[in-house]
């Protein structure tokens, strides 16, 4: 008889945690990312070299399928903007009107280090200016241990500020150094949460069921109807309790101080979720997301043993409820900051480590695969669907873009005399230009999205040039390779040789 | 979006790929439809070039001119057989070779193309006092050197000596082997050298590198003038054509290239006492006066 699953036994954060067979099992998942890309980098050049004819005919075909692909995925751009523009347009307060939702509050979780007071105070400022009854927001500022004294200091000023003002207003302060954690966002609101629990909801006697918990950003700003809306979705939903909801991310608060390089990143990145949008069996939270207390309570918060809590809390839910999870797409878009340090490299710098980060998500493959090899409640096809999904994904983001920018030159570099002079080899280059040029036409959709989803230029900065908002989106091929392909193998390969990574926190930085 | 409109996008595309693959794929091999439908196969010429306003004629038609950005030429839909290519570029004497194109293969050409006119310009060794600078009745003062005439002096006293790279690591044994001097040169991997007033070419670098202007891995004749040959130097700035000055003071340009039975030649100068290529520049003396020619301008 098969082992009965227990959700709460396979909470692993990497390989290391666990021994025996199932660490070589582990491991194995954490390993196959890498392997596959970089198995795919080698064989682009070792192909070349041997038969470049056939891989110079693959190359083609991959670029047509790549312009397909982008086709297929600007369809969804396209209908996830015209849902995003609807949504942003609906009044949601009003929609709220047939439905009794006083009951229902909102957990606002604040996770901070060393952010800058300010940056508090307008996160702060935005929840109170919110079209829904503040004093159902609670709102939970968690700060560091670790940080030292001066975050403990604002908080408590913060507290003491807007404390009225909100329904609760609770600070916590995560302890350092607590064994089997790893420092960083997930410790820390998964500690926060439980504080809150405590000190506020049992306390109150508010029912875990009626508390909705957003995970934010410390730098995340609500638009005005944000939780009007997430409390809709969350009253309408069939299955409130078993879906997690997830807002689109914008990167506004700082686009116009922004170069444009990190604005062409951020962008990127919301051009994704949005896709994903469409795609919701695809899915996971990312970033800033939304979910029932009871279900966070019952999956144990989010993990503290690893670095993207963010996705993972999404796959833990899954776990807990054999397969019997989703993410349901607000469509309605939440701003955070776009990466912005002092110096232009420091950004950079900054931007490279941020993709890196997210791109560590991958050690969920691992946490997945190993789950599907102990739950036996989730169909085999089922499995098969997100192994392939999975493996696609992080595949593609660490080699599509080499592929298509770099790796198509090796056969005419590495192919050798005979291939020279065959007009496969004279062709190459043209054809995967042609394609090229015909793919990025694409862009076009991708800045007109981007020009509308931006806000009004403030009165205080000089007026960009809209061609120049149109023109940056040329460094697409540049920053999917440098900010995506890169820090993509980079994440993949510290997981293959268990050089695992910590979290980092992207600095915040606003121009006065 | 709904799956179901989803299952219908996926299946509208892949539907584009499996169609479009296959076309792509034969056009790049060189296959074309024919004026009366017919599937032909066709080979290519591709013209190596760096140069703007350059055009490509095939049997006299033009075909093909270079463009802003990417200046080497592919005419491609070349039925198989025999052409004479024409290079034609406005200020440049005009440059020709007899093609043979095969199916599915492109036949590669690397044009010498020299201006009709070659803008020669004196070094003076002094540094000219212009009149107007004198005082009347002021003593002419002593000449000042030319620092250019003087630099390029020290430039012919060092191609005297044998050659040397910069870097004694990169003076490997094979290079050392060559035996680099006046009659013997050595440009990339290039290397030419003068036996019995014949001058040869070899490839010493890889096989799979091999230029097409070279064609063969073997010690190659590639010049074989009936007048005698007093020094020769590679064209400024190229590997693939060399100058060649005769013992009555002319100076030559000729391409490596002897494929398809024509190597096109050009008459750079009609007499110098001795020349010099650096880079971009051909300094040569006519008597005591010091020239130079620059191949960019």
């Amino acid at each position: 008889m098969p082992e009965k699953y227990i959700y709460e036994n396979y909470r692993i954060g990497r390989g290391d945690e666990v021994s025996g067979r199932d660490y070589i099992l582990y491991r194995f998942y954490e390993m196959l990312p890498g392997v596959l890309s970089w198995l795919t980098i080698i064989l682009a050049v070792v192909c070349s070299y041997i038969i470049p004819l056939y891989t110079a005919l693959f190359i083609i075909a991959f670029d047509v399928f790549w312009l397909l692909k982008t086709a297929y995925l600007s369809l969804h751009l396209k209908e996830n903007w015209k849902r995003i523009k609807e949504h942003m347009a609906a009044d949601w307060v009003e929609k709220l009107v047939h439905f009794k939702y006083d009951h229902i509050y909102h957990m606002i979780m604040l996770p901070f280090y060393k952010e800058d007071e300010k940056l508090i105070e307008k996160t702060l400022k935005s929840l109170l200016k919110s079209d829904y009854n503040s004093k159902r927001l609670i709102i939970v500022l968690a700060a560091e241990a670790r940080a030292g004294e001066e975050p403990r200091v604002i908080a408590a000023k913060m507290k003491k500020k807007y404390g009225n003002e909100f329904g609760h207003f609770l600070v916590t302060v995560h302890p350092d150094g607590i064994t089997g954690e790893m420092a960083g966002k997930g410790s820390n609101i998964s500690y926060a949460a439980e504080q809150a629990r405590k000190l506020v909801l049992d306390k109150k006697n508010i029912p875990y069921d009626d508390v909705l918990v957003s995970a934010f950003d410390i730098d995340t700003i609500v638009y005005k109807q944000y939780f009007a809306c997430l409390t809709w979705m969350f009253l309408a939903n069939e299955n409130p309790y078993k879906t997690s909801f997830q807002p689109v991310p914008v990167f506004n608060n700082n686009i116009f101080e922004a170069p444009a390089i990190s604005r062409v990143v951020a962008f990127s990145g919301t051009f994704w979720q949005m896709v994903q949008q469409e795609r919701q069996k695809r899915m996971a939270t990312f970033s800033s997301h939304s979910v029932a207390f009871s279900t966070l309570y019952k999956v144990g918060y989010w993990q503290s043993n690893m670095v993207s809590e963010d996705s993972r809390i999404f796959w833990n839910c899954y776990m807990k409820f054999n397969g019997d999870y989703i993410v349901t797409p607000m469509a309605y878009p939440i701003s955070m900051d776009a990466n912005l340090a002092h110096s232009f490299w420091q950004t950079m710098k900054n931007i490279y480590k941020q993709q890196r980060r997210w791109a560590y998500g991958v050690e969920n493959f691992a946490y997945i695969m190993f789950n599907f090899s102990k739950n036996k409640n989730i169909s085999k096809w089922e499995k098969f669907k997100i192994f392939i999904i999975n493996v696609d994904g992080y595949w593609s983001l660490a080699t599509n873009p080499l592929m298509i920018f770099l790796l198509g030159w090796l056969p005419i570099i590495l192919g050798g005399r005979e291939f020279n002079t065959t007009m496969v080899s004279f062709n190459l280059p043209y054809i995967t230009r042609d394609i090229m040029m015909i793919t990025m036409s694409n862009l076009i959709l991708s800045s007109m999205v981007a020009v509308s989803l931006m806000p009004s230029v403030p009165e205080t900065k000089r007026k960009p040039k809209k061609f120049y908002h149109i023109i940056q989106w040329l460094l697409v091929p540049f920053t999917i390779t440098i900010f995506g392909a890169i820090p993509a193998i980079d994440a993949q390969t510290r997981l293959m040789f268990g050089r695992y990574m910590g979290f980092w926190v992207t600095p915040k930085h606003r121009s006065e | 979006m709904t799956p179901k409109q989803q299952f219908r996008y996926i299946l509208g595309l892949f539907s584009v790929f499996v169609i479009v693959i296959p076309i792509i794929i034969f056009y790049t091999f060189g296959y074309r439809i024919s004026d009366n439908f017919k599937i032909v196969k066709t080979g290519g010429i591709f013209i190596t070039n760096s140069e703007t306003g350059v055009s490509v004629l095939l049997n006299g038609k033009p075909k093909k001119a270079a463009g802003i950005i990417d200046r080497n030429i592919l005419v491609q839909n070349v039925k198989p057989g025999n052409y004479t290519v024409n290079v034609e570029k406005e200020g440049c004497r005009p440059w020709v070779k007899y093609l043979k194109v095969q199916e599915e293969l492109v036949e590669v050409c690397f044009p010498l193309l020299v201006p009709s006119e070659l803008k020669s310009e004196e070094i003076p060794r002094y540094i000219p006092v212009e009149k107007s600078d004198l005082k009347k009745g002021a003593k002419r003062p002593k000449p000042e050197l030319n620092d250019d005439y003087t630099d390029v002096i020290e430039l012919f006293k060092e191609a005297k000596k044998p050659a040397k790279s910069i870097f004694p690591a990169w003076n490997s044994k094979e290079i050392t082997a060559l035996k680099l001097g006046p009659m013997r040169k050595l440009k990339s991997k290039v290397f030419l050298s003068n036996e019995g007033n014949k001058i040869y070419v070899k490839w010493i670098g890889k096989k799979d590198q091999l230029p097409f202007f070279i064609n063969t891995m073997s010690k190659k004749l590639v010049y074989s003038p009936e007048k005698t040959i007093t020094a020769f130097e590679f064209y400024p700035k190229r590997d693939d054509a060399f100058l060649v000055q005769f013992d009555d003071g002319s100076l030559y340009g000729v391409e490596i290239d002897t494929r398809f039975g024509n190597q096109n030649s050009y008459r750079i100068l009609k007499y110098c006492s001795r020349f010099l290529v650096h880079y971009e520049m051909l300094f040569y003396f006519v008597g005591d006066k010091l020239y130079s020619i620059d191949f960019e301008s």
